[in-house]
């Protein structure tokens, strides 16, 4: 059987918010599977190659925790993120407070459409203002941006 | 604060940011940064003090007119995270498509 690859799409559909969406060849019950079971987070929520995910907690329950840290085979470079649940609607949308290091605190909505067996996920962060946001934004949350330092200029120049 | 959330912080407010804009096609005076906005002069200066402390432009010693320049070096720092950011989910994702297949010919 061969996969099907789709884009990650970004837009903006607010002042204070990023949306991130992405289609994939299942239908939402297996996708909201493997975004709420830790045993199925930790062999794809891992980012480039040789990333480990030694914490992995999800408490799936109006206001239970979450917290996911990940880490290099010998420890280093580890990082972590944590929040928690205020709404959880099975296969459909999941709301959660969004902590990461120095990044200003957001909630993130995820959200599961199923259309024709295949699942769009579509992950809207929601920040405390616009410069919050832009600073995000900044990051190079924003498809592409960050490519290099040319087209982060680029980017600049188009604001 | 750290280099980078330095620049985030500097890059986070529009203005600074159409300053930065305008610096990527050469070297600009204060009198001349300031025209396309709606706000004073001081208010400028105050901007790129922000900018010029964050390491992101610098500015020349001529007493009068002082221009400003880019310095992309912060830049540079915020593209590799960014890059590494878009990677992480890249990645990940294309190794979400596989672990689906595998579990939809598990339920088969």
């Amino acid at each position: 059987m061969s996969t099907v690859k789709f884009g990650t799409t970004v837009t903006l559909p607010s002042d204070t918010e990023i949306a991130m969406s992405r289609t994939f060849d299942a239908p939402a019950t297996l996708v909201w599977d493997a975004f709420t079971t830790p045993s199925l987070l930790r062999r794809w929520l891992l980012g480039p190659d040789g990333w480990e995910m030694p914490i992995c907690e999800v408490d799936l329950r109006v206001g239970g925790k979450w917290r996911y840290g990940w880490a290099l085979p010998d420890g280093s470079g580890a990082f972590e993120m944590h929040g928690e649940y205020t709404e959880v609607t099975p296969h459909s949308r999941i709301v959660n407070t969004e902590h990461f290091e120095d990044n200003p605190p957001a909630v993130t909505v995820v959200e599961f459409a199923e259309s024709g067996g295949q699942t769009t996920m579509t992950t809207t962060m929601r920040l405390v203002s616009q410069e919050a946001r832009d600073a995000v934004l900044a990051t190079g949350m924003s498809d592409g941006a960050g490519r290099s330092y040319e087209r982060l200029a680029e980017v600049l120049a188009a604001l | 604060m750290d280099q980078l959330s330095a620049t985030f912080a500097a890059l986070a407010d529009p203005t600074r940011r159409a300053i930065l804009a305008r610096l990527t096609e050469g070297p600009a005076t204060v009198k001349e940064l300031s025209e396309p906005f709606d706000i004073s002069g001081p208010a400028i200066s105050k901007h790129l003090r922000v900018l010029e402390k964050a390491g992101l432009i610098t500015r020349g010693r001529e007493a009068q007119w002082r221009p400003c320049r880019l310095d992309a070096t912060p830049l540079q720092e915020v593209a590799v995270w960014a890059e590494n950011y878009r990677r992480f989910w890249d990645a990940s994702y294309a190794r979400l498509d596989a672990l689906l297949t595998e579990m939809k010919e598990k339920e088969q």
